[in-house]
């Protein structure tokens, strides 16, 4: 067999050293463009006289018409209602331009005419419209969002309806960071009244991908910001129990009894958190979240840490269930760090999952932890060799 | 058999789990019956076809492109520091194009937006800037106005000390990253824009030890690669907690070979580099990491407290800047924490894309986000046995043919190497110091926001 089966039969990695040499250098490429996008660069220039910025308000006004009728019927072919633009601002790509787009018609269109309101700074409704329409084409677009903010704090337009319109776009699109910025200033100047809105809407994405990032980060400022903790707890246990692997929602978890003013904090709830945690660490010890979990309890203080018996117990128990063990030793590594001493009986647990062929019997048990380690967890064999090399002197 | 099915009572997150499994074992299942000259085949990397697939989006994008219209100095640095890292030189009139393009972007009143036109941000900023020096002709690195632009990080400065990406534009880690970077790779960072952004940091690492985009969010690879880079940059590393950071960070390496972004996620190309520079980034943190180690063990805390912190004193102004080099001069201890070889196979094998370009994993399709940060990762694995960067790393440390091998990358930056010391001799001449720039009451940078 010339393939080590270093880890899995599932996974067979190949080591370093399988190279067979070969001469092969690539070959220069060309960098002139390619021919299947012929179209000729924009030539344009911007205009520097403030005068012109004015744009022609017939044809903007008829382009935002039609493109609001648009957005329910048919496309028709917008090349007729193109002539005679006065007003709308190419953008200026340059004689020869690198990274450029083909553009739809209608995504060029409409930017050229937002740029145009834009530029002249017309905080009008119909460069709200304009806004909706570029966002709707590239809601990644932080420049047109940041006009809108501008807008509707001039025309001091209705929110609740700005919330709607984000609802709409989100429905698109739920990963960006600018729908999420724009949400929390539209929040942000609500107040309390959009809490109970925010966290439902929160609810709904996360209904969706129950690890959306910048929902979770969302729903957190709603509730820092504006409240609404009654229910957290409750909402993290039922995403726990839906998915005991969402580390989601093991962190919501850990945000709410850190931090909630209704609980009391970290002190407070510490005893039956463990329990919480220990279940779930039973019911699925190959489970990373609920031993991260399980330390950030308690986090800062390692005294606690090694004196709470239901650490060491549940590390014990698992080690004599024959299931996954590496979360377990890689927790008694750090206790026995730290100056836990462990009883005879975790001793003899440990020392009874050595490999038969590892015959070193005055190794510190700490340092059994890790070459037992080396070998059931191959991947982080290295990790496992320097945490070795840091065990300290007494422990040894 | 008893009881209901066995998939019927997985969940979301384990059913999602097996299905890449599966995938990627299927795939590796081929390794195990070709013989060892088709090994070599197998895991080539298809430098002709990665370079024509970038250098094809350097000109020209499809109109699907255009959700990243706001990102156009992005498209530009994934490409150029792709087609960098594979070794290729660029065309004189492409470069000047591209010095042209990013002229556009760059704001009169400093920074660059995401394409002509646009508010200046700090992501393209970043971009933008990396692109120039992956050029690295005089006519870019002369392009980028350095006094404008540390103007502009500093109106984007909170009170708090923390950046917003954008004028009253959102504030996390990614900000303070990009803004330190900039900062430091122009030679431009002074202790104004360093202010209180070590505490901002600190405050996002979470209970799990990676870092996350703001106080109380998940952990995540992205923001733990910007936290670090961050502080290692400013001189405050020592004060995360890096034991804990190490011992998240490795376990994010999974059966797959690749690395995942948080706990119990999937696998991902891209955090090949966003969590493998964050281990290779702790190979030279070594003396700090060990202090720390000293003070959490037992009977071992009186001496740790008289170890003399290298934030405590502060570095002097001047020296700020240089944080990014002198790192480099520290040597890269011991070998990877993670599995090097099993990284470079995930990525040759689950994201590289015959016809060009790499992707997330198996299933999607190829971008060029993915593509530059396929290879960054893999830059960044080729390197990690060598204790200095600047010298070639051994045959074995290169999974696959030698000719595998990339352009070692400089790790804080993400720019390639023998770039970035171009760009700080090129701009060693004129630190922060010789800019003019009106002090923070008179720009009133503090008060754009409240």
């Amino acid at each position: 067999m010339f393939i080590p089966l270093k880890h899995t039969t599932k996974f067979p990695y190949l080591p370093l050293s399988t190279i067979i040499p070969q001469s092969k250098r690539p070959t220069k490429i060309n960098s002139a463009p390619p021919s299947e996008y012929p179209i000729p660069p924009p030539k344009t220039v911007f205009p520097t006289n403030r005068s012109d910025l004015s744009i022609d308000d017939a044809k903007c006004d008829v382009f935002i018409g039609r493109r609001r009728r648009l957005r329910g019927g048919e496309a028709p072919d917008l090349h007729e209602e193109r002539v005679g633009r006065r007003g709308a601002r190419p953008q200026d790509d340059g004689p020869n331009p690198v990274v450029q787009i083909v553009y739809t018609r209608e995504f060029r269109e409409t930017m050229d005419y937002f740029r145009a309101v834009y530029i002249s700074d017309e905080r009008s409704p119909r460069s709200l419209g304009l806004t909706a329409e570029a966002i709707e084409l590239n809601p990644a677009n932080y420049t047109v969002w940041h006009f809108r903010r501008l807008v509707l704090e001039t025309l001091n337009s209705n929110l609740q309806d700005e919330l709607k319109f984000i609802e709409s776009v989100a429905a698109k699109i739920s990963k960006n960071y600018q729908i999420w910025h724009h949400r929390r200033w539209v929040a942000e100047k609500l107040g309390t009244e959009a809490t109970s809105a925010e966290l439902i809407f929160t609810k709904k994405i996360l209904s969706l991908d129950a690890k959306n990032y910048h929902a979770w980060s969302h729903r957190q400022w709603v509730l820092r910001a504006l409240g609404g903790w009654e229910d957290e707890l409750d909402y993290c246990c039922q995403l726990i129990e839906d998915d005991i692997f969402n580390n989601s929602a093991w962190n919501q978890r850990y945000f709410v009894i850190t931090r909630s003013p209704l609980l009391g904090g970290l002190q407070a709830m510490r005893d039956s958190e463990v329990d919480y945690t220990i279940e779930a660490i039973s019911l699925h010890p190959e489970n990373e979240s609920p031993w991260r979990y399980l330390r950030g309890l308690y986090k800062g203080d390692t005294v606690t840490l090694t004196s709470d018996p239901r650490v060491s117990n549940i590390c014990n128990k698992v080690l004599k269930s024959n299931r996954s063990h590496v979360f377990a030793l890689n927790m008694l590594l750090d206790l026995l760090c730290y100056g836990f001493v462990p009883c005879e009986e975790l001793r003899i647990t440990i020392n009874a999952l050595k490999s038969s062929g590892s015959d070193s019997p005055d190794l510190g048990l700490a340092s059994t932890i890790c070459s037992i380690l080396e070998s059931v967890d191959p991947m982080r064999s290295n990790y496992w060799a320097w945490r070795r090399t840091n065990i300290p002197f007494q422990v040894c | 058999m008893e009881g209901p099915p066995r998939m019927s009572r997985l969940t979301v997150t384990q059913n999602e789990q097996a299905k890449v499994e599966d995938k990627v074992s299927d795939i590796y299942r081929v390794l195990v019956n070709v013989s060892p000259r088709a090994h070599s085949l197998i895991l080539e990397l298809w430098r002709d076809k990665h370079v024509e697939f970038l250098m094809r989006g350097l000109r020209m994008l499809a109109p699907s492109y255009h959700v990243l219209d706001a990102n156009r100095p992005w498209l530009c640095y994934w490409m150029l520091h792709s087609i960098a890292q594979l070794g290729e030189s660029f065309d004189p009139q492409l470069e000047e194009d591209v010095v042209d393009f990013l002229s556009r972007c760059q704001d009169p009143n400093g920074g660059y937006g995401g394409g002509p036109g646009q508010m200046p941000h700090l992501a393209t900023t970043y971009a933008a800037v990396n692109s120039l020096i992956t050029l690295g002709s005089e006519k870019a690195l002369m392009s980028i106005n350095r006094e404008k632009l540390c103007l502009f990080l500093l109106r984007m400065k909170d009170s708090s000390g923390a950046f917003r990406m954008h004028d009253a534009g959102e504030m996390d880690v990614r900000a303070s990253y990009t803004a330190i970077s900039v900062a430091s790779i122009l030679n431009i960072l002074d202790s104004e824009m360093v202010k209180n952004i070590g505490t901002f940091i600190v405050s996002c690492q979470t209970y799990e030890g990676g870092i996350a985009g703001e106080p109380n969010s998940e952990a995540h690879g992205g923001y733990t690669f910007c936290g670090l880079a961050t502080m290692i940059l400013i001189g405050e590393a020592d004060r995360l907690d890096l034991p804990s950071l190490i011992d998240w960070a490795v376990f994010r390496q999974g059966v797959e070979g690749g690395l995942q972004g948080r706990t119990n996620k999937l696998v991902d190309g891209c955090y090949s580099f966003w969590q493998g520079a964050v281990l290779g980034l702790m190979q030279r943190l070594a003396s700090i990491i060990s202090g720390q180690l000293r003070s959490l063990y037992v009977n071992e805390k009186q001496d740790a407290d008289n170890k003399t912190s290298v934030s405590a004193s502060g570095p002097s102004e001047g020296e700020l800047s240089s944080n990014g080099f002198s790192f480099l001069k520290t040597p890269s201890e011991g070998g990877p924490l993670y599995d090097s070889s099993a990284l470079q196979q995930y990525i040759l094998l689950c994201s590289q894309v015959l016809e060009g370009g790499f992707k997330d994993k198996p299933g999607k399709y190829r971008d060029h986000y993915h593509t530059c940060y396929c290879l960054s990762g893999l830059s960044v694995c080729q390197y990690s046995w060598s204790r200095d960067v600047n010298n070639p790393p051994l045959p074995t440390a290169v999974l696959g043919p030698y000719e595998n091998l990339l352009e070692p990358v400089h790790p804080l930056f993400n720019v390639v190497l023998d770039r970035y010391y171009k760009a700080h001799e090129f701009y060693a001449g004129s630190p922060s110091a010789n800019l003019t720039k009106p002090s923070m009451e008179e720009s009133g940078v503090m008060n754009f926001d409240g």
